[in-house]
């Protein structure tokens, strides 16, 4: 086959190359030169402005210094354009109403709606994040009374007592219908809703009773689901918290019920069983099967018990547990969730390397499971609670 | 010398054109299917108002006066029934629209009057059918029916109700 294209072809090519590549650097440059010249960028050509700002009558004849709108002149290259905020200052005071500043207090007036939305967001995320120190209480709402369990297992209905100065968390859902918790006096209020946990938190700073009210309409006794809150005092709170909790702690219920519904069978300590372990689960990331992370926080873990073929979690078999849907009441489900809780550090804090250390505040890691677990304060507080 | 100009008032309009119940009742004119709904709206606002005056009665002293929580209950939500439904949504579109719209715009009509008077007595046969549950036992679901309570777990019986304009 003769020689198509002559030796002087491959240099020729080269050459095109880096000549086109050449080209479009050149053609990049000027087009920049040409954007950016004085005459595409109309300099020298005075254009409308929103306000006829006049430097003749405000420098010239009111004998304003230049620095007082042009802050930056003496640090940086160029004199900024001052803030609206500069111009409010006197005229929110002198020509407060004439027509040509409208284009400035208009200009002022968005200023001050994002001030509204940036604090409005303050707020948000204020009440949306307890803090962590917070205690946590759970509620179930049902028709028509609020019933309320803490960590120590202390139940109470249509009342709740709290401590004074310490955050406190509630975790609610409702047994049938939406109800919504409201104390007016701490500014909250919050739907409780079925199948579903909703938080709301708050801090009580006076000691006193406070109303509790059902504020979403909810049946027949609607206006008489009504409770009391009473914000005690630190040490009178102990008092009362020694008082009740005859059946144990809430973490102590739930793990009877974490061996009476089976779930010790399955998920062992050691994480050997055909569960996964639960050791440190709460608050903690998982990774599921379709590659989504998310957080174990109470609603995973009702979710999990009553839909466990939902969200598992990488390496784990979808078909292997049992749903408990109708099988656990939102009780037995809540005592469920806090030895969860129990049995893992909280938040936050690193994992223990190995069986036999202490967990948290809750006892040790007990890889036989013929031997339940025993939460630490209850062995080492025989008599106090219960 | 003046010129006198003759102005030929018209002396028949919408309302005297014809006469008669039947008139009224099978009219296609827009303005009159208006009238009808200005008077059944009225007609029903007055129930609507009805049920809250009881209400305030009721609410004179702190135990509550004349009514149980259950009529109460039911007294509200029937009361946010007729007045959201029966009066507030059709009384802006259904009377104005009927009345002014065709008018503003220059329509001899609605686009399909028959279809318009066939609303009106869907209209009325769906208030109709609301008011017939207040004497089968009345409803206490509050006029927003919120589920599940209005599903599941309410004392009384829903009607499900359903009509198109």
């Amino acid at each position: 086959m003769p020689q198509f294209f002559p030796r002087t072809a491959n240099a020729i090519f080269r050459l095109s190359l880096l000549g086109s590549v050449l080209f479009v650097g050149l053609v990049s440059w000027l087009g920049f030169l040409i954007v950016r010249s004085p005459y595409e960028m109309m300099q020298e050509i005075p254009r409308p402005q929103p306000v006829p700002f006049s430097h003749k009558h405000h420098v010239g004849g009111l004998g304003i210094d230049c620095r007082y709108c042009h802050t930056t002149v003496e640090d940086s290259w160029f004199a900024n354009i001052p803030p609206t905020k500069t111009c409010m200052n006197c005229h929110s005071q002198m020509w407060a109403v004439a027509p040509v500043l409208e284009p400035v207090r208009e200009s002022y007036r968005t200023i001050v709606f994002l001030a509204i939305f940036f604090y409005g967001s303050r707020l948000y995320f204020h009440i949306e994040r307890p803090p962590d120190n917070a205690e946590d209480v759970y509620v179930v709402a049902k028709q028509w009374m609020w019933k309320a369990e803490h960590v120590g297992g202390q139940r109470e209905i249509d009342t709740l007592h709290v401590p004074v100065g310490r955050a406190i968390r509630l975790n609610m859902i409702s047994a049938d219908v939406i109800h919504s918790f409201f104390v007016p006096a701490f500014r909250i209020k919050q739907d409780v809703l079925p199948g579903r946990y909703t938080t709301i938190w708050f801090r009580a700073d006076l000691p006193g009773t406070y109303h509790l009210f059902c504020a979403e309409y909810c049946g027949t006794e609607h206006s008489h689901m009504i409770g009391w809150i009473y914000a005690m005092d630190p040490k009178d709170y102990q008092l009362w918290l020694e008082q009740g909790a005859a059946e144990g702690s809430l973490a102590s219920t739930g793990e009877k019920y974490f061996h009476q519904f089976g779930c010790a069978n399955c998920h062992h300590f050691t994480g050997h069983g055909p569960g996964p372990s639960l050791v440190g689960l709460f608050g903690r990331p998982i990774q599921t099967e379709e590659g989504r992370i998310v957080i174990a926080d109470e609603s995973y873990i009702r979710n999990k018990i009553l839909n466990p073929s939902a969200k598992v979690p990488q390496g784990f078999k979808a078909t292997v547990m049992p749903t408990f849907k109708g099988q656990l009441n939102e009780d037995e489900i809540t005592a469920l969730i806090a030895y969860i809780k129990a049995i893992g550090p909280r938040p936050g804090t690193e994992l223990p390397s190995g069986p036999g250390e202490q967990l948290g505040d809750y006892g040790g890691v007990e890889p036989d499971l013929s031997e339940p677990v025993t939460p630490a304060h209850k062995t080492a507080n025989p008599g106090g609670v219960q | 010398m003046a010129t006198q100009t003759l102005v030929d008032v018209q002396t028949t309009n919408y309302l005297n054109e014809k006469t008669g119940l039947a008139s009224w009742f099978f009219t296609t004119d827009h303005k009159r299917i208006g009238l009808l709904y200005v008077f059944s709206i009225t007609f029903f606002f007055f129930f609507g108002g009805l049920f809250a005056l009881l209400m305030r009665i009721h609410l004179l002293t702190p135990r509550g006066l004349i009514l149980g929580d259950e009529t109460y209950n039911k007294l509200f939500t029937m009361h946010g029934i007729i007045m959201v439904w029966f009066f507030l949504i059709p009384s802006i579109p259904n009377t104005l629209g009927n009345f002014v719209l065709p008018m503003m715009i220059g329509a001899k009509d609605l686009a399909f009057p028959k279809l318009n008077l066939l609303s009106w007595y869907i209209f009325m046969l769906g208030g109709s059918v609301t008011l017939y549950a207040i004497t089968r036992g009345g409803v206490d679901t509050g006029w927003t029916f919120y589920t599940p309570f209005s599903t599941l777990y309410s004392t009384t019986y829903v009607i499900e109700r359903r009509w198109e304009f």
